[in-house]
């Protein structure tokens, strides 16, 4: 069973100091202090993509260990991406400076980490598109199936260039940057919530999968991201993507949200949706790709 | 829970599917060779290039012309896939996952837009999910799918993210497939690092100057025995044991004595519950670059000693990154079922730092029950697999 322990999100707001729930009118995303927060390292070359998951990860792992690091990214350091193509065009191909290159690679994230909390623990970094967080927190539960602790997230980067390409496809949203890290244990103990299950699955079969888990909305709460569930039968929930954009693994910070409400007692409402008084579980329902959906489901 | 191995398909330099792939390593035939289709590149490169159009692969992937702008990773996964999946269905009884795996997705259509600034469209094929999205509406899949992104371990760690999931009960079948094509952001990145062999690399070779990269595809189909009994698909395979560690020394640089991947060989024998004289044969990731031959080298060296039959590939294909680790576990597959192993190619001279000695002619006078096969990555990921009967 995977218990989360921690969580640490980047995002509108200063979310990194003072949680998702006290930050839901921010409108740009707050960087925290990372001199403070990644001590000891040159932060000078570093890329925001790997600051916001070293700064996450290093809240969450609060000076202990884990036996893994796992992360999501749905399109990873785009900015290194393009600047590495850039060179080669633009040089005609001739002497290019590898640093781009090595930084452009999808698990430079994880490896940072991994490089950062001197992690030598299994490391492995998931890209699903709009899903990716949910491939993530799957390997990460089990993970603490086989009694491993672990620390699970995701990341994305809003770069100009990503939002100029959004623009002329006429994508209706553009692209935020965001990053939400969680620490994952099979302990109980002090846990601050139970990850029941993460499920990636085909739209059509959202409605057989909430009967197969007893979905009650007089005891349960949705959360939604990036569209509303409304095409769904009677299915209304607060939706996440409004307060932390739109990013390929903004589920991740639904994630947190709903740990955020499943500790929160003075909070009868949320957006106009009314939250059951005696809570069980809520669910995250990640509408971001386009054929697909991730649920996670968690209770205290 | 045991993991078997049922279905098996590869496209590579050496061969267009299983059996050619087999009778090029058998006759030491490299796919090696100048790259060509990949045009524009500002000197010679060797490399495992396939030589064949992205409009050649669809019409073997029975696709029709509108689909000849697809990636080519995805081109090359989908015939990879089909050889591997046959005329296997998808089952409301046996929940079928599938994880890709690729570093590069589709750069080859994101590079020509940079290029060129037509069909922005094409940029909807960028993200590394491309192939496994579209192998999953393609097989009608509608259960998990993922793809795992670790650089040159990524289908490595697909094989043991599928074995996993199969043993904690979390699928009954898993599709692993693991693509990359030859493209300028990779060629141009292996070379502004200047671990690019101008000549034909040379693994484990005393005087190696760095590796060759090569484009492939490979699938593997994983099932469990409830998942079995009901397909009926022959065991080819089991997947005994798996170990991920992270070397934690650099971003891109192995450790001198290899720390990451002795851990990530001794998780795998004590998941496969095996001391290390039991491995008949290690498929080492041997690139050829001074430092991962070096620091792999004695790594095993320092977990079986100085008698071990080893050696690599690359000679063969090339590296081809994230399909490296599913392209050796079927050739690794391949010595248990023929008794062969496959000698390094272009060695010459053992390396003085080591005392263990290389394959460097075609053994067909063994016993071959278990084979242990690496994949070392930036990012400091090192993967370890443990391949048996």
């Amino acid at each position: 069973m995977a218990f989360i322990h921690k969580y640490s999100t980047i995002s509108n707001g200063d979310t990194f100091n003072f949680g998702i729930l006290n930050n839901l009118d921010g409108n740009n995303i707050t960087h925290p202090d990372y001199k403070n927060a990644i001590l000891g390292v040159n932060l000078r070359r570093m890329s925001d993509i790997v600051k916001m998951g070293l700064a996450n990860s290093i809240k969450c792992l609060n000076g202990s260990q884990v036996d893994g690091v796992v992360v999501a990214t749905g399109l990873g350091s785009m900015l290194n991406t393009e600047l590495f193509i850039s060179s080669f065009i633009d040089n005609n191909q001739s002497i290019l400076s590898p640093t781009p290159f090595i930084n452009s690679v999808h698990n430079t994230i994880s490896g940072e980490i991994a490089l950062h909390t001197k992690n030598h623990g299994y490391n492995t970094t998931y890209s699903q598109g709009g899903v990716s967080f949910e491939g993530a927190l799957l390997d990460a539960i089990l993970l603490t199936n086989e009694g491993k602790t672990v620390i699970v997230g995701g990341v994305d980067e809003s770069i100009p260039v990503l939002n100029e390409i959004l623009s002329k496809l006429k994508s209706k949203r553009l692209f935020s940057s965001g990053s939400s890290f969680f620490n994952l244990s099979p302990n109980k103990k002090n846990s601050i919530a139970e990850v029941v299950n993460c499920i990636i699955t085909k739209r059509e079969k959202l409605n057989s999968l909430l009967d197969a888990y007893n979905y009650s909305p007089k005891k349960d709460f949705i959360l939604s991201g990036n569209s509303s569930c409304k095409y769904v039968n009677n299915l209304e929930g607060v939706n996440y993507s409004n307060y932390c954009g739109t990013y390929m693994t903004n589920s991740s910070y639904g994630l947190q949200m709903g740990v955020e409400l499943l500790n929160t007692s003075n909070i009868s409402e949320l957006n106009g949706f009314n939250i059951p008084k005696k809570l069980n579980r809520i669910f995250i329902i990640n509408h971001s790709s386009n054929q697909d959906i991730g649920i996670i489901i968690i209770k205290k | 829970m045991k993991v078997s191995v049922t279905g098996l398909g590869i496209v590579s330099a050496i061969g267009m599917n299983l059996e050619e792939n087999h009778n090029s390593l058998k006759t030491l035939k490299s796919g090696i060779s100048r790259i060509e289709l990949l045009s524009n590149l500002d000197k010679a490169f060797l490399g495992g290039e396939i030589k064949l159009t992205n409009k050649q692969l669809a019409e073997i992937a029975f696709l029709n012309e509108e689909n000849e702008c697809l990636p080519r990773s995805l081109l090359l996964s989908l015939i990879a896939t089909k050889q591997a999946w046959g005329d296997s269905k998808p089952s409301k009884s046996i929940r079928t996952a599938i994880i890709g795996s690729t570093t590069i997705g589709g750069m080859d259509l994101t590079e020509d837009y940079f290029k060129t600034k037509r069909n922005i469209h094409s940029l909807e094929n960028h993200p590394c999910s491309v192939v496994t999205d579209y192998l999953s509406d393609y097989f009608q899949l509608d259960g998990f799918k993922t793809t795992i992104s670790t650089a040159c371990s990524s289908s490595a760690n697909g094989i043991m993210l599928g074995a996993r999931m199969i043993k904690n009960n979390f699928a009954d079948r898993v599709l692993v497939v693991g693509g990359d094509a030859l493209t300028h952001f990779t060629v141009n990145g292996f070379n502004s690092l200047l671990i690019y062999d101008s000549e034909l690399c040379k693994p484990f070779d005393n005087n190696r100057k760095g590796l060759n990269l090569g484009e492939a595809a490979a699938c593997v189909v994983l099932e469990n025995e409830k998942s079995i009994s009901i397909t009926k698909n022959k065991k080819i395979a089991t997947v005994l044991g798996w170990g991920n560690a992270n070397d934690a020394y650099h971003q891109t640089a192995s450790s001198p004595n290899g720390e990451g991947a002795q851990k990530a060989m001794q998780l795998a024998l004590v998941e496969a519950k095996l001391s290390p004289s039991k491995i008949d044969y290690v498929n080492a990731h041997g690139t050829a670059t001074s430092n991962n031959d070096l620091s792999e080298g004695r790594a095993i060296e320092s977990i079986f000693g100085e008698s071990q039959l080893f050696s690599s590939t690359k000679g063969y294909t090339g590296h081809t990154l994230a399909a490296a680790g599913i392209v050796e576990f079927i050739y690794s597959i391949l010595s248990i079922e023929t008794n062969t192993l496959f000698p390094l190619l272009n060695y010459n001279e053992k390396m003085s730092e080591l005392k263990i000695r290389p394959i460097s002619e075609l053994k067909t006078d063994v016993v071959i029950k278990r084979v242990l096969s690496n994949s070392f990555g930036f990012g400091g990921n090192n993967t370890t697999l443990i391949i048996g009967e």
